[in-house]
């Protein structure tokens, strides 16, 4: 059997720039993939070309054997593939609860009276089920970043791209969004996960792949890149090489 | 879980209601108003209000609701005039065909449009949006062999009376079942996708929203609305030129929209027929009428978004609340 | 003969369409919207120049400035009084806000006027009267000094754009609004400015071309129409596009009347030319026929 998300040479160009270069990848079902790198590496490109957003100038993706490249968003969700966003996208004027019901109602056989429980169990879970009827925009960064994560729950969802979902995020609320993260992976759902916070990366994830200008430089175990000397390079190596002891 | 069945109604539930009688009750004094020994003058500027009013609130599903520009809304209506003329004439079609093959045709152009205009936002839209209009109007205005230029063309009259009151209750009834449509859509499920699609494009189509499908539905659905509403004013006033799709026009539908709250159809429109209303009783004043409303539309974006009726319905909300 | 004839009025229209267009394409450079009122900027230059060169004889030239420094007061105002508060995050769905409060601008612009001053068009007097003949060429003498006069103000803006640090602010928050502001530059300020300036050019356009096209209160539609064709084609926010689009589409419309016999139907097709353009450039190519693809959001 195959990989449940294989990606061959993909590359994706923005005028001169190269922001993926020839990417591949394989990731099995049930994986919680980490997807590392500078600044401007590429790896909110890669998401996009994974969830639909961006055209790939060549390579080509496969979910479950088919074909996702080129396909729209929208028909990607559908197929189980969720994303969030780096810069937060909630509906801000419409209230928490409908923001749920958006992906909930998505599915035309799915009644609205078990969408909104299914929405409130959701919220309660990550802990804003009191917030349900207010408006999304009264929501502080953190709580957006978790009706972003229920928003995707409601869709059920086989591989989750999630972009940097602990930026400017409490403490606290990250280590909900922790055990969010793992009880999904426990029950079976593929995850790639892009992060700054390394300690939330080598918390979590199986595998973690290192992107540079847009090129697969590591793609190994956590402990194998924390030692990883190109990898230190890469996130450090540019400006003042003997700093990398930090990582 | 504290999704129990809540005991006491929610606020919003009880506003809900409380606008819902308001709304009853406007609808009723409407109903009565040709019995109360009104001017048949007022009759008849009434009748125009209610076409403003089908227009500005099938304007602001586009703008209020998805959040897209258009500045074609006035072409679309005028489409819809012409259209129902030539099927009425030129094809002979009795007027309860030619009205609906208008709103088939004008929602066809308004397809097209949505097609072509699918991935432009903003100034880009009107701009886009203000070029098919004009195109609309100056080719209606070339081709006066078929159209008598600017002369305008007669239309053939939808009753052989010309009983006011019978056009004013027809026009009551368009506006209330175009009413009623637009709202049963968007308190569907189609609504809260006009919702996500308004406040964040990439959002919606992230969580399996089809974006694309869902714009060109409500330009569509827009367009067939204000075609109907076209056909039935030409057969209202017989007479119909190529300015009823000018630009001056569309700023007219828009100032109704926006001063009676474009984020609400129903106070869009009764933005438009209370701003017909008053337009005939400042005629005094002439053109100073539109430069008034111009400054409200000013004012209302600025200050009072939600319209002056959504304003004055917010204000009362809070007044519930409080007590 | 006549070939050439044609060719220099061409000409001196295209230098018209540009006069008109470089303002709309200088505010949305800087604060990325389009100002639908533009038109009726335009519309008040005329009234101002017919208002001081005509109503109380100041020299036409002298006219001309009042009606470039009267608009652009007005147009810093307006950039103040109804767009800033946009920046100061007072407003929430900006685009369609920015949309609708111009083009309300612009019906209470029209209609102030027509309070004002009736619908009657006005004569106001020509910097130069009568025809100038230059060997066998004869072109009237108040298009071509409106003509002359508009290439200096062209130049004028350019220069200052290229040279000045106010223009340098202008071009850089053109680029970047974050950017500029992490370097020194008042965006805001800036803002404000682009909008004056953007005002005054409605303004000197309007006043220069009043004589020759009459001044009165919807004097302003078709040229901003005109206009939007013209940043549409140069790509919105380039300058020196908005001055190649007015070039194209100058000869654009004079050869697209040319291809339709039916000559009273060509010329009623004539506004609709450009608006066909606009809607293909947008449709397939919206960042101009010259501009390169920039990044999306
Ligand atoms: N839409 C776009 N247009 C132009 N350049 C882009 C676009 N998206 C990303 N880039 C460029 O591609 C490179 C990779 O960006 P990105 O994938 O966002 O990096 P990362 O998420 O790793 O920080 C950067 O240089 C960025 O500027
Ligand atoms: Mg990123």
């Amino acid at each position: 059997m195959t990989a449940q998300l294989v990606a061959e040479s993909l590359v994706k160009r923005f005028g001169g720039l190269t922001a993926l270069d020839d990417v591949s990848l394989e990731i099995e079902a049930g994986e919680l993939l980490g997807l590392i790198g500078p600044n401007g590496s590429g790896k909110t490109t890669l998401l996009n070309v994974l969830s639909g957003f961006y055209l790939a100038d060549s390579g080509t993706a496969f979910f479950e054997g088919q074909k996702i490249t080129g396909r729209e968003p929208a028909v990607l969700a559908g197929r189980g593939i969720a994303r969030t966003f780096q810069v937060t996208k909630i509906f801000r004027r419409i209230s928490v609860l409908e923001n749920l019901l958006v992906p909930g109602l998505v599915d035309w056989s799915a009644g609205r009276s078990t969408v909104i429980e299914k929405g409130q169990e959701i919220l309660d879970l990550l802990e804003i089920g009191h917030l349900a009827d207010g408006p999304a925009a009264e929501m502080s960064g953190g709580q957006a970043k978790l009706l972003e994560f229920g928003r995707i729950m409601m869709l059920d969802p086989k591989l989750v791209l999630l972009d940097e979902p602990f930026g400017g995020v409490h403490p606290m609320l990250k280590r909900l969004m922790h055990d969010r993260i793992r009880d999904w992976n426990g029950r079976g759902t593929t995850i790639i996960l892009i992060s700054h916070d390394m300690g939330s990366i080598f918390d979590l994830c199986g595998r973690v792949m290192t992107l540079q200008n847009g090129r697969v430089i590591a793609n190994a175990a956590p402990e194998q890149v924390r030692n990883d000397p190109v990898v230190l390079q890469a996130y450090l190596g540019t400006q003042d090489g003997e700093a990398g002891r930090g990582l | 879980m504290n999704n129990q069945a809540k005991p006491i109604p929610s606020p919003a539930a009880a506003t809900g209601l409380r606008r819902g009688i308001l709304g009853l009750l406007v609808v009723a004094v409407f109903f009565a108003i040709p019995f109360l020994g009104l001017d048949e003058y007022w009759i008849y500027i009434l009748t125009i209000g209610f076409y403003y009013g089908i227009l500005a609130s099938s304007w602001s599903l586009i703008v209020g609701y998805v959040g897209r520009i258009s500045f074609a809304h006035a072409a679309m209506s005028g489409l819809g005039a012409y259209g129902s003329i030539f099927a009425s004439t030129t094809f002979a079609l009795p007027l309860y065909l030619a009205i609906p093959f208008a709103g088939v045709f004008t929602g066809l152009v308004g397809l097209a449009i949505g097609r072509l205009c699918l991935r432009l936002h903003g100034a880009y839209l009107g701009l886009t949006t203000i070029a098919f209009s004009e195109i609309v109007r100056i080719t209606i205005t070339a081709e006066h062999e078929i159209t008598r230029g600017s002369l305008g063309l007669a239309a053939p009259a939808l009753f052989e009376s010309a009983d006011r009151v019978q056009y004013y209750y027809s026009f009551l009834a368009v506006l209330l079942a175009s009413l009623l449509v637009m709202w049963l859509v968007l308190r569907s499920r189609i609504g809260l996708f006009f919702a996500a699609i308004r406040e964040d494009e990439d959002a919606a189509a992230s969580l399996g929203v089809k974006v694309v499908r869902w714009k060109i539905f409500a330009f569509t659905f827009s367009s067939v609305i204000a075609g109907i509403a076209g056909a039935f004013y030409a057969h209202f006033i017989q007479l119909v030129a190529p300015s009823m799709m000018s630009l001056q026009e569309m700023g007219f539908i828009l100032s109704m929209a926006v001063i009676g709250g474009f984020q609400n159809i129903f106070y869009a429109a009764m933005g438009g027929i209370v701003l017909e209303v008053l337009l005939e009783v400042l005629r005094e004043i002439g053109e100073w009428r539109m430069a008034i409303f111009g400054a409200v539309v000013i004012l209302v974006l600025r200050f009072a978004p939600n319209g002056l009726f959504g304003g004055f319905a917010d204000y009362l909300a809070s007044l519930g609340r409080r007590s | 003969m006549a070939l050439f004839e044609q060719v220099v009025n061409g000409l001196i229209i295209s230098i018209f369409y540009a006069l008109a267009a470089l303002g709309l394409s200088l505010i949305f450079g800087v604060l990325k919207i389009v100002n639908f009122a533009q038109g009726e900027l335009y519309m008040l230059g005329g009234f101002v120049y017919y208002v001081f060169a005509s109503l109380l004889g100041l020299p036409p030239v002298a006219a001309v400035l009042v009606a470039f420094a009267a608009l652009f007061i007005v147009g810093a105002l307006v950039e103040r009084l109804l767009i800033d508060p946009i920046h100061a995050g007072k407003v929430e769905r900006v685009d369609e806000y920015a949309i609708m409060i111009t083009f309300g601008l612009a019906i209470l612009l029209q209609n102030l006027m027509l309070g004002l001053f009736g619908p009657w068009t006005k004569r106001p007097d020509a910097i130069l009267r009568g025809r100038v003949e230059i060997g066998e060429l004869i072109i009237s003498g108040d298009r071509l000094a409106a003509a002359g006069v508009g290439v200096l103000l062209i130049i004028a803006v350019l220069a200052f754009i290229r040279y000045t640090w106010a223009g340098k602010a202008i071009r850089a928050v053109s680029q970047d609004r974050e950017t500029a502001g992490v370097i020194g530059v008042d965006a805001r300020l800036t803002g404000m400015l682009a909008f004056g300036l953007g005002g005054a050019l409605a303004g000197a356009a309007g006043a220069l071309i009043g004589p020759v096209f009459l001044v009165y209160p919807t004097m302003g539609v078709i040229p901003v129409i005109k206009a939007y064709v013209i940043v549409v084609l140069g790509g919105l926010g380039s300058v020196p596009g908005a001055i190649l689009g007015a070039f194209v589409l100058g000869q654009v419309e004079s050869l697209a009347t040319v291809l339709i016999p039916d000559t009273t139907r060509a010329l009623a097709y004539k506004d609709a030319y450009g608006l066909v353009l606009l809607v293909l450039v947008l449709v397939f190519r919206p960042q101009g026929l010259f501009g390169e693809r920039t990044r999306r959001a």
